[in-house]
């Protein structure tokens, strides 16, 4: 009896918590969408900034596309071969070791602590300057770490059996990789891709140091340019906008992060459920 | 069942894949409309002969001006991108001093240590400025907060620490400062300190920005900005009985005033003194005093 | 054979490139931080740059009182919700809201920072008093960010404990409480400490939505109540360092903080990653 009355207990001290959980967790989603909806216009979407909080954000968005498409031309074909390396290639001894746990320590860093090396390395003492090019680099640093831990899960998972089978048919370990190891595994490295790229998306930190005021009212014409993004234009205007119409294009524009944010971590749990189903049947 | 799900699938991507496209192509068109019907004059008759990229940082206080110039002299020169940043003074001479931004700003003097680390630093002036204090526009007393230096000082040190001592409502002050480099803080604190440190307490704002949007949105706050920060959202203190306007500082009566810069390390190159002229010249004064600040003629 | 042997070397230069970046990293926060680490730095109760006074224990209690705080707050509501979702909750349901808190991993930080100072910030200064820039407000916008991970990864672990260990335990007459409690908590128990111990991580390094929250006092104190503004390490770094002086003492003190920001979240994550789960290996 006292047991059942504990298990009740328990069940509805649960109940009261995933309730919590399930209020709190998409409060913040909910908010930005009521909010930002009313802000979303034609001129916002293509228009440039000006007088600070005034007008839109389209160089922001274009800015954001293009550090996030840069970082993966960068981080992806990396990590993917880091992982390659990591699961095929090496035997576990002291050097394989150093390097997962350096790639475990990087995943953890500071973002702001990436965004100093950044500064110092790339933007002084290589010169870039505040640039796409900079900006871009300091964040597929950031990105590489889960690159290569989803693509390393993903080549795991592939069956022992495709690999001996190809082998056994006289290809070597290089063509086994290429032609049955990786594309078993393209979804799974996919979906870790996807979800870095949604990781530097947001990131500010790193971009305020390295990429550029945020503010710019142009597209980036070469990789030096200045890059505006859009979270450094939402930190810019949420702490120092202080009229309407500002808090609207605040509201604006971080809508439109959470839905390319959204977009991409959709699609990469899309990818993997897809996947995984598949696997299982 | 999974083809109709396939389908759906398909439906779905398709559509979002042609949204994007579709935005990403028509952002172009409108976004480069204005610039098509200025290519289409310079064709007619002038030459792009500036083209590359600019970088600007620093003191938040010349940020709204340097915005502004930058937009409309981008827009009569095309082939010019130029981004402007803030940061505050001291990020604005460390910047251009060290290479990291072509021009950089500051709203107070060069200090001496400043100009040891960075010996190569070249100055413009570009405009005229002076410091007000600000308090939210619900204050009782907004609108007729009239204060010495001798209160200010005890106010922004904590040595008053509630409004009723300055005859409003009982309730705590709530100091605002800006962080260490900022020239509107050295300058304000040069001129109406008289040698005591700020409150440990006071919240540190990195921006004029923050400043107004921090007291703006708080009631009893008390902040310090530049004259191109005040509007109507909050409420500036008259200093010793003198109203904090633009017309009182031409005067002299009002007793803050400041020059704001602008720095290049070594002389300006072609596009970095286009620039600075500009600024310095008939359409940026222009751009100067509509905001609020004061020309220098 | 002989390309095979390349194509192995290009692969060891690329999985070597991550650790170079922290090797990198860390030569270069050392080389310009080491010379500020000394008792004064890391005792020292002021900081105050233009008087040279550069002490961040103020700001080292207060970044752990909010990364405790926010820790406390997220286990308080993510573990149950966990052990709700993998023990207790029809498949459906569970489905339904793994998969949406699974979506919210790494929602932008910024974002939830603009909540905190649009929302929570008035809401606090309003309703619990002092300036709504707060410990307080620190702690629940941390919390948010740490809580969909703490979940995420809590769930995994408990449904990584076999079927046949629930089995056995119910068919002994355990009720379902009993059986969580005793045989797939304690199972499950080193893979949810590592969650954790990565979330104090996360949140120790979390720089923006912090910053927008906190206060960051000029001077900071040692905190001795929630509605207290606090400066954190990061913000430090952050609000500071565009205006320190190259070569002067107050650069070489902000890289000193990202030392200490540094070595502490890779011991922790040293703690995650080797100890807990050899532990759980074993």
């Amino acid at each position: 009896m006292k047991e059942a009355q504990k298990e009740k207990a328990v069940r509805g001290l649960l109940y009261v918590t995933v309730g919590l959980s399930i209020v709190i967790l998409p409060i913040i989603v909910v908010w930005v969408i009521a909010n930002g909806v009313g802000a979303i216009s034609l001129g916002f979407l293509t228009g440039r900034p000006y007088r600070f909080e005034y007008g839109g954000i389209f160089p922001q968005i274009m800015g954001s596309i293009y550090l996030v498409s840069l970082c993966t031309l960068f981080g992806a074909p990396l990590g993917i071969a880091s992982a390659i390396y990591l699961s095929e290639y090496a035997s576990d001894n002291v050097v394989t070791r150093t390097v997962r746990f350096f790639t475990e320590t990087l995943a953890g860093m500071p973002s702001i602590v990436i965004g100093l090396f950044g500064l110092e390395f790339l933007v002084y003492y290589l010169k870039l300057k505040t640039s796409l090019l900079a900006g871009a680099i300091s964040l597929s640093f950031m990105m590489l770490p889960w690159t290569i831990r989803a693509s390393e899960e993903a080549i795991n998972v592939v069956p022992k059996e495709y690999r001996e089978a190809s082998l056994a048919m006289g290809a070597t370990k290089w063509q086994t990789i290429l032609r049955v190891v990786l594309p078993a595994a393209i979804p799974g490295i996919m979906t870790g891709v996807l979800l870095g790229m949604g990781k530097a998306i947001g990131e500010t930190a790193v971009v305020w140091l390295t990429a550029g005021s945020g503010l710019e009212a142009f597209v980036p014409r070469t990789l030096k340019s200045p890059t505006g993004s859009l979270p450094m234009y939402i930190y810019l205007i949420a702490t120092q906008g202080h009229t309407a119409e500002g808090l609207q294009n605040a509201f604006g524009a971080s809508l439109v992060l959470l839905v390319m944010f959204l977009a991409m971590s959709v699609s990469a749990l899309f990818i993997r459920n897809h996947y995984l189903r598949r696997l299982g049947s | 069942m999974s083809n109709q799900n396939q389908l759906i699938t398909y439906a779905v991507v398709a559509l979002v894949i042609g949204a994007t496209v579709g935005y990403l192509a028509a952002g172009p068109i409108t976004y480069n409309k204005q610039i098509q019907d200025l290519q289409n004059q310079l064709a007619a008759g002038g030459e792009a002969k500036l083209r590359g990229s600019l970088s600007i940082a620093g003191s938040t206080t010349i940020l709204p001006i340097a915005q502004e110039c930058a937009n409309l002299f981008m827009e009569q020169h095309l082939m010019v991108d130029i981004s402007v940043a803030g940061g505050g003074s001291g990020a604005g001479v460390k910047s251009a001093g060290s290479g990291e931004v072509d021009i950089g700003e500051a709203s107070r003097n060069i200090k001496a240590s400043e100009l040891l680390s960075y010996p190569d630093l070249v100055a413009f002036s570009v405009a005229k400025d002076s410091v007000a204090v600000v308090i939210n526009s619900d204050n009782p007393l907004a609108g007729d907060l009239d204060l010495t230096f001798e209160q200010v000082s005890e106010i922004f040190s904590g040595e008053i620490t509630n409004w009723s001592e300055l005859g409003g409502p009982d309730h705590e002050i709530e100091v605002y400062t800006r962080e260490e480099g900022s020239g509107t803080r050295a300058v304000f604190v040069d001129y109406a300190m008289g040698g005591k440190e700020l409150a440990a307490n006071a919240g540190v704002k990195p921006s004029n920005g923050e400043m107004r949007a921090a007291v703006a949105s708080n009631q009893y706050g008390i902040a310090y900005v530049s004259f191109g920060y005040i509007d109507d959202t909050v409420s500036a203190a008259s200093i010793n009985g003198v109203e904090a306007v633009v017309e009182n500082v031409n005067n002299g009566q009002y007793p803050i005033t400041r020059i704001l810069w602008m720095f290049t390390k070594g002389m300006p190159d072609e596009l970095e003194a286009a620039f600075i002229e500009y600024v310095q010249g008939p359409e940026g004064q222009a751009v100067v005093e509509d905001l609020g600040y004061i020309s220098i003629y | 054979m002989r390309t095979e042997d390349i194509i192995s070397k290009i692969l060891f230069l690329c999985a070597s490139f991550s650790a170079v970046i922290v090797f990198m990293i860390t030569v270069f926060l050392l080389q310009e931080g080491v010379r500020m680490l000394n008792p004064s730095f890391l005792f020292g109760k002021t900081w105050s740059p233009h008087r040279e006074l550069f002490g961040i224990f103020p700001t080292l209690v207060g970044t752990l009182c909010v990364v405790a705080g926010a820790v406390v707050i997220a286990t308080a509501i993510g573990i149950p919700s966990a052990i709700f979702l993998s023990e207790f909750s029809p498949f459906w349901v569970r489905n339904i809201i793994k998969s949406s808190v699974e979506l919210i991993v790494g929602i932008p930080s910024v974002v939830i920072g603009f909540f905190g100072l649009t929302v929570l910030v008035p809401f606090i200064r309003d309703n619990v008093g002092g300036r709504g820039e707060s410990i307080l407000a620190g702690w629940i916008v941390l919390a948010f960010m740490i809580l969909p991970n703490l979940i995420t990864i809590a769930e995994d672990s408990l449904r990584a404990v076999p079927r046949s260990y629930r089995e056995a335990s119910l068919a002994l007459g355990a009720t379902r409480w009993q059986t969580v409690r005793n045989v797939v908590l304690p199972s499950a128990s080193s893979g949810i400490r590592a969650a954790l111990v990565l979330g104090v991580g996360r949140a120790m390094g979390e720089t923006m939505a912090v910053l927008m929250v906190v206060g960051n006092p000029e001077t900071p104190w040692i905190p001795l109540g929630i509605l207290d503004r606090v400066r954190m390490l990061t913000s430090t770094i952050a609000i500071e360092f565009s205006y320190a002086e190259w070569g002067s003492s107050h650069q070489y003190a902000l890289f000193a903080i990202g030392v200490v920001l540094f070595f502490m979240v890779t011991a922790l994550n040293f703690i995650a990653t080797f100890v807990i789960r050899r532990k759980n290996i074993q």
